[in-house]
């Protein structure tokens, strides 16, 4: 491995609380990509099992009997056959939040990616080249950054109908301005170092200063702004779903958090374990973010 | 035959105001200088921080665009070369900075560094870069095994050996060098000038050697340059400048040099610059002891006194 690699990862497993990310997000990562092949069907529906609590929780239901006509309580207790309980169609929480992990990861890398690659790239150009450049790519950036995102997203959903690509692209899109910025003010001040200077001596080309030389050198930026924001696209999703805009094709966790809403109280396992997942991933991220950004701060 | 001709050349800093930014003055950083640099010569140049040595070796290497002027090379401008000679000139000129620690990319190693100019300008052949990446790094005194570490695991002088390195690879056959030493320990210092002394022998160079100490210069240039506020007050052999400076800011700049004995003090106190764009006539009046009712109203031209000896001032 690299030895600045090496030194950087040192660093940034000094917080414990990073390391708790780093390890949960892995965690994560592995049962979104593998878990999915040992879990059943996630849409399978059995109304025989529906609103099944979690394993060693149980719930009392008022059934109403034909016969003696009649309201009797039953007391239903959860099993491990499904350890997570299940939900009002009788289908299995754990295999629904597995896949929603995938979905919920999917979405965060890829539209934070796209942002990301954009936001890098209009930002170290527009510090490097200065002058018109700068000032044209920073007043785009400005409005773009003044377009209220989330209702944009809502009306590119209500128009083209909800699909994840779709949400995907328009949350990377929209969500690359903070990271220009960032990017840029960290350019502006390499590009007067004088090593990039001395590049210009030698007889670089822009092309390999910007991707050689700048654009390394405000990785480590990238990277923080990186983990900072997956959880905040991933909540986006979540929330987008919530309101009953997301893909209805794929079981996210803002889908199921939805579907459970409503039965807050009695049924409540279905709308808090994907909030208890939310909350832990968006956590686990912003504590992996701050370590990195620790770690790349020499004057900690 | 002269290498390097800079010809009255100026630079002019707009300073602006407002949100239109509206160009409400200029500072004058380099205004009006004309001097040359012989094929294997180093000059010097001298004077204190913000009179415009650094903007001239940025002229020089096309960092700093000219207000006006030429800088002439092997008898072209270099502000209007083809795409072709500015490579050429891009690999005949090279400069070394002041700061060893910002003048390297802290996320390259530094084996990489030197070998990065061998890339740009188009050795193909890995081994062949390499070979002479190790030969360089021999050149400048550092060795072989260290091509593998970042920068921040180097001292100071360690630093500037590698930029003098990066700089050389390129075989280049005129070096700027930005105050580069100054940055550095008093006992690194020597070492870094001897290196520059032995390499000038070696690879055949010629030196615009910047400095803001005369005693840096004295052992490694052939003439100097003296320059106060933006423009040239006298140039000559530095024997001569040594020997019998002419203008007083020369002498002052001589009297500024510690000497290492504690018994010898001497008075060194000099009356503060004032703004330029307050003073008409000669820059230098209003710290010049001698300075008479002429030199408060007319600039002094530049006369060659002696053999090669310039000086701008009516004194002499």
């Amino acid at each position: 491995m690299n030895r600045l690699v090496k030194y950087y990862w040192k660093r940034t497993m000094r917080s414990r609380l990073a390391a708790f990310g780093l390890v949960y997000i892995i965690i994560l990562v592995i049962v979104a990509i593998f878990g999915p092949f040992f879990t059943g069907d996630p849409n399978a529906v059995n109304f025989a099992e529906k609103n099944l609590p979690p394993v060693g929780f149980s719930i009392e239901h008022s059934v109403y009997d034909i016969k003696s006509g009649e309201f009797t309580t039953v007391v239903v207790k959860g099993s491990l056959k499904h350890p997570l309980g299940t939900d009002d169609k009788g289908r299995d929480l754990l295999a629904m939040l597995v896949s929603g992990a995938r979905v919920s990861l999917y979405v965060g890398i890829l539209a934070t990616g796209l942002a990301l690659i954009i936001g890098s790239v209009i930002g170290v150009t527009s510090a490097y080249f200065g002058g018109v450049v700068d000032n044209a790519l920073m007043r785009f950036t400005d409005i773009m950054m003044t377009f209220p995102f989330f209702l944009l997203l809502v009306l590119i959903v209500f128009i083209f109908g909800p699909s994840l690509n779709l949400i995907i692209v328009v949350i990377g899109l929209t969500g690359w301005t903070g990271t220009a910025r960032m990017v840029r003010s960290e350019a502006l001040s390499l590009r007067t170092r004088e090593f990039i200077q001395a590049l210009i001596v030698l007889g670089s080309s822009n092309k390999r200063i910007i991707f050689r030389h700048l654009i390394p050198n405000v990785l480590s930026i990238i990277i923080v702004t990186a983990t900072i924001s997956i959880p905040g696209v991933i909540l986006a999703e979540a929330a987008l779903s919530f309101i009953g805009l997301g893909d209805p094709s794929v079981a996210s966790w803002g889908r199921i958090l939805n579907a459970g809403q409503d039965s807050l109280d009695t049924t409540w396992w279905v709308a808090v374990e994907p909030g208890i997942l939310l909350f832990l991933t968006v956590l686990a991220f912003n504590f992996l973010g701050d370590g990195l950004r620790d770690a790349f701060d020499p004057t900690k | 035959m002269s290498l390097l001709e800079v010809i009255n050349l100026r630079v002019y800093y707009p300073i602006t105001s407002g949100l239109l930014s509206k160009r409400i003055g200029e500072v004058k950083a380099v205004d009006g200088v004309c001097f040359k640099i012989m094929d294997g010569e180093s000059l010097g140049l001298v004077g204190e921080s913000g009179c415009g040595k650094t903007t001239i070796a940025k002229a020089i290497v096309k960092l700093e665009k000219p207000t006006g002027g030429r800088v002439i090379y092997r008898g072209r401008d270099i502000n209007s070369l083809s795409k072709n000679e500015e490579r050429e000139y891009r690999k005949e000129v090279q400069m070394i900075f002041q700061d060893p620690h910002a003048s390297l990319d802290p996320r390259m190693t530094v084996g990489d560094a030197v070998e990065e100019p061998l890339i740009i300008h188009g050795v193909r052949d890995p081994e062949e870069r390499r070979r002479r990446v190790e030969e360089l790094f021999d050149a400048v005194g550092l060795e072989r095994e260290h091509m593998r570490r970042y920068p921040h695991e180097f001292s100071g002088g360690q630093k500037q050996r590698i930029g003098i390195a990066r700089a050389l690879a390129v075989k280049p056959r005129l070096i700027i060098a930005d105050e580069p030493v100054s940055a550095l320990d008093i006992s690194v210092q020597a070492q870094v000038l001897n290196l520059f002394m032995k390499l000038q022998k070696s690879f055949n160079l010629s030196y615009l050697f910047i400095a803001h100490n005369l005693s840096v210069i004295r052992n490694t240039c052939d003439r100097v340059v003296v320059m106060y506020l933006g423009k040239v007050m006298e140039m000559t052999d530095t024997e001569e400048i040594f020997r019998n400076p002419l203008h007083p800011y020369t002498r002052m700049l001589l009297e500024a040099i510690p000497i290492p004995d504690p018994q010898r003090r001497k008075k060194r106190t000099f009356p503060p610059a004032i703004p330029r764009r307050v003073i008409k006539g000669c820059r230098f009046w209003a710290q010049c002891s001698e300075a008479s009712d002429r030199c408060r109203t007319e600039e002094p031209e530049m006369i060659e006194v002696g053999a090669g000896h310039y000086v701008a001032c009516f004194k002499v």
